[in-house]
């Protein structure tokens, strides 16, 4: 009985966060198909009209293009970042290592509209106005520790006795390196990749300062039009940033499993 | 293979870090400036004064303090609902419950901030489906303001910092060997017994992280508050923006940020303390990371 | 071998980090087609021998000569060794098949050589059935033969295993190390094996070089590195386990004197004074005391049973003897007096 009473207390408790957790998505999802331009529930009736729109609006389309820019230019550029700092620490020798490894997670702890703000006051110093530039290299900060965190913890894996094995069996160290150690790490960098990714489409506390008058990546634009109007089209680009996680989120089951997500992290 | 003394491979990271530090840098100088009439700028004289009018102006040091005691809310919260949260996914039978759990979690944590806060106001708002279900059941004869209050602010910021407390703990739950749990329960101990006396103590640390995760993530909320307060629920970083974006005034921001940074780092450090002396303080045990 | 070109000679080889030696002076040689056994505790510089033949660590002085011609020059991948590593270092993300093929894919092997040369090899190791797996998919044994035939496939000059079998459990290990012998004799592979177990070293060797910090404190044959270690550390890591500190004493008759009086009769040319007196549990049997081949007496202190032997304590005055003696019986009772027969050509004397 008393068995009963508990699994039950579980059951309902994991239900309720299951639903706690999923509903803004799944709610702003059914708003996305919406065909009235208020909210209410059950829906009337269902359309597409709001894609049609968002794809139609000029201002949307520009800052998912510079969403995308910014992306295409952080995230290969973080993860080389990363892997040089991550082989750096775990296969050489130096004075300092340990202090490396704290400066690295600095850019963690400091809130984002502290950083937005520094990074404001750098740049007019500067003198550098273009926003994809300021918001590539804060982005490229903000998102090193993650990228490095995620790679890092892959090296601790990857036996070193194998880059040797493959130089004793005849590659030189370049090649040993690509064969055999970079195949070993792709764990690693494809969850640092998609934290990068995660954070520069997402980010907005930081971006809000950098951003300049013709470039508002799709959080600051999602913003605006929040504050101004009040039509389901931020539904809609919710609805197609989900189906991009949703695909990452499977992506990654798929090469490495959920559980060892929590674990770079 | 060295380069004035660092090894090569850490240069980019050097000039990332440098660009990071140098922004403060100019950051705090600037902090000790006055602003520019007119256009966001700066000029002399150098001096304390934006200091002393952050910690003598009872509206700044009011937003500090509520921003502090509403972390320190979402914290606890974050804490009592997550822990329970993270060992069902951790210690349930069912492997379906597990990885629906897992999914959900993971998902939650990549969505992004605005997405979500749009998701409550769409769920929270007068017309919002909480309303319309508490007005079906009869349960309120009125919409109840759920949104552009602290309530809205609380439940966002809420389902923002969840996922990062659970997935924090749910590692550490699940290196806790099951045998420590059965011979606890050998030895006598009823199920709850188990759970509050065993494996909630190996996994202080953990939760220690895990919190310390989460005031850092509440305290520096921007977004939430900005969103779904309605002009009524400042936070710092809003109040920050604010005297950037409201008042041009870039040198006070800069000393707001300062303090702000100051309070933040402090209380991490604190948390870090914390978590060194139960770390300490735990029996090594094989398998238990 | 006086003569001879050595397949491996190592001459006045040394390593040392900052002040700290690791490797001492260490010079040997070894004959074409022999199978040597680095064998010592850990932290003895084994393992950096035998990376310093592979070329992962550099010399601090000293040669290394394979076939007569300096290697010192070359880098790891130039050098003519392969290396069977402790973790066996299996490429994770290949298949076995591909793990064998890394080596002969990088000598630019011809596509139609590749797959009968790599299968070849699989079958020598008895692992032609599994050349689709992944190293994950296999057993701790399992990893190992593939481990051994990637090295092999590339016709290595010098095959080096570090701890080959130290992963693996006992009753696995035996047999992988008979297999080993039996296919290092048929290939006639020169191989050189970092160990600790010195069980291990007889069972595979044709020479033994057992070191201690750094040195070779012995090199020899397995039979009379057996018979004839050459001082005491050499003796204990043998497993001779009866050494006894005492005196030399030279009057009428020479004898050892036990620490608290006990005599033992024994031919040396040492001179006198303090030595160790070193004999192995199965050269010490148990007689009546009245026997004629008694040389000594004792009371037994502690008996318990190793499979078909019995292993008794006998308390020598001061001194504590293990004996090993074959069951029969009801075998010595705890604080029965007894007679000890000593076999004098097992008996070895070292100074101290």
């Amino acid at each position: 009985m008393r068995t009963l009473i508990s699994r039950t207390l579980w059951t309902a408790f994991g239900a309720t966060m299951l639903a706690f957790l999923l509903a803004p998505t799944l709610f702003t999802v059914l708003f996305s198909f919406s065909e009235a331009r208020y909210f209410s529930f059950p829906m009337q009736s269902y359309s597409l009209r709001w894609y049609t729109a968002f794809f139609g609006a000029a201002k949307f389309q520009k800052a998912a293009i510079e969403t995308g820019l910014l992306a295409l230019i952080v995230t290969p550029g973080c993860l080389a970042a990363a892997l040089c700092t991550a082989h750096a620490v775990a296969r050489w020798e130096f004075r300092g290592k340990r202090l490396v490894d704290s400066l690295i997670l600095s850019p963690l702890i400091v809130p984002g509209v502290v950083t937005g703000v520094a990074f404001l006051s750098l740049f007019r110093i500067l003198h550098q106005d273009i926003g994809l530039v300021r918001m590539s290299i804060a982005m490229m900060v903000v998102c090193l520790p993650y990228a490095v965190r995620a790679v890092s913890a892959n090296y601790g894996g990857v036996d070193r006795a194998t880059e040797e094995a493959a130089r004793d069996l005849g590659a030189g160290p370049l090649l040993a390196y690509l064969k055999v150690t970079l195949p070993q790490l792709k764990p690693g960098l494809l969850a640092g990749g998609v934290f990068v990714l995660v954070e520069v489409i997402d980010n907005f506390a930081v971006n809000v300062f950098l951003v300049d008058l013709d470039s508002n990546t799709l959080p600051i634009v999602a913003y605006q039009h929040i504050r101004d109007f009040d039509d389901p089209l931020v539904a809609v680009m919710s609805t197609l940033l989900s189906a991009l996680t949703l695909a990452l989120v499977i992506l990654f089951n798929r090469v490495i499993g959920l559980e060892k997500l929590s674990q770079s992290r | 293979m060295r380069i004035g003394g660092l090894p090569w491979l850490l240069l980019p990271m050097t000039v990332l870090m440098a660009l990071f530090f140098g922004a403060f840098a100019v950051f705090a100088f600037v902090s000790f400036l006055q602003p520019a009439s007119g256009m966001p700028g700066y000029q002399g004289p150098f001096g304390v004064a934006n200091y002393v009018r952050f910690l003598t102006d009872p509206t700044a040091l009011g937003i500090l303090a509520e921003t502090i005691v509403f972390a320190i809310a979402v914290t606890i919260v974050s804490i009592l609902l997550g822990y329970p949260l993270a060992y069902i996914m951790a210690r349930s039978p069912h492997r379906i419950i597990r990885s629906l759990l897992l999914g959900a979690l993971v998902l939650t944590f990549l969505s992004g901030s605005i997405n979500r806060a749009y998701g409550w106001l769409i769920l929270l708002g007068r017309r919002g489906v909480v309303n319309d279900a508490l007005l079906a059941l009869g349960l309120v004869d009125r919409p109840v303001a759920l949104v552009y209050n602290w309530t809205g602010v609380f439940i966002a910021l809420l389902h923002f910092t969840l996922p990062y407390f659970a997935l924090t703990v749910f590692g550490s739950i699940r290196s806790v060997p099951a045998q420590v749990e059965e011979a606890a329960r050998d030895l006598g101990a009823g199920a709850l017994t188990t759970f509050f006396r065993i494996t909630v103590p190996i996994t202080v640390p953990a939760i220690i992280s895990g919190a310390a995760l989460v005031f850092s993530l509440a305290i520096s909320a921007f977004a939430f508050p900005l969103l779904l307060g309605g002009g009524r629920v400042r936070l710092i970083s809003n109040f920050i923006y604010d005297q950037l974006f409201v008042s041009f005034n870039l040198p006070f921001a800069a000393a707001s940020s300062t303090i702000f940074l100051i309070v933040a780092v402090a209380t991490l450090c604190g948390f870090f303390w914390l978590e060194g002396i139960a770390t300490r303080r735990r029996i090594p045990m094989g398998g238990l990371a | 071998m006086p003569g001879d070109v050595a397949a491996l000679e190592l001459a006045g080889l040394r390593k040392s980090y900052g002040n700290h030696p690791v490797v001492q002076e260490v010079d040997l040689r070894l004959p074409r087609g022999a199978l040597l056994t680095l064998l010592g505790p850990s932290g003895c510089g084994k393992s950096t021998l035998l990376r310093m033949i592979a070329g992962f660590v550099e010399p601090s002085a000293g040669d290394i000569l394979i076939n007569g011609r300096s290697i010192l020059p070359l880098r790891p991948e130039r050098r003519p060794t392969a290396m069977v590593f402790q973790s066996y270092a299996l490429f994770p993300h290949m298949t076995v098949f591909d793990n064998v093929a890394f080596g002969l894919r990088l000598r630019a092997t011809p596509r139609a050589q590749l797959g009968d040369k790599v299968r070849r090899a699989l079958a020598l190791v008895r692992m032609d059935p599994f050349e689709a797996r992944f190293p994950s998919e296999l057993s701790g044994g399992q990893q190992q033969r593939v481990a051994l035939a990637r090295c092999l496939v590339v016709e290595p000059e010098i095959l080096l295993l570090d701890e080959p079998f130290g992963a693996l459990d006992r009753h696995l290990r035996e047999e992988m190390q008979v297999e080993m012998r039996k296919l290092q004799r048929q290939l006639g592979v020169t191989m050189v094996v970092v160990t600790h177990d010195q069980e291990e070293a007889l069972v595979l060797s044709d020479y033994i070089a057992v070191m201690r910090a750094g040195a070779i404190e012995q090199f020899a044959e397995p039979i009379e590195l057996y018979d004839r270690p050459a001082n005491r550390f050499v003796a204990s890591f043998m497993g001779v386990s009866n050494l006894i500190d005492g005196t030399l004493e030279r009057g009428g008759e020479t004898s050892f004197r036990f620490p608290g009086g006990a005599a033992l009769a024994v031919a040396s040319a040492l001179p006198s004074g303090p030595v160790t007196l070193a004999i192995r549990p199965e050269a010490v049997r148990l007689c009546a005391l009245d026997d004629r081949a008694c040389r000594l007496a004792g009371t037994v202190a502690f008996t318990s049973l190793v499979g078909s032997r019995l292993s008794c304590e006998i308390k020598v005055d001061d001194a504590v003897l293990t004996a090993l003696i074959p069951r029969h019986g009801s075998g010595p009772v705890i604080g029965e007096r007894v007679g000890l027969a000593i076999a004098e050509e097992q008996l070895q004397l070292f100074p101290r």
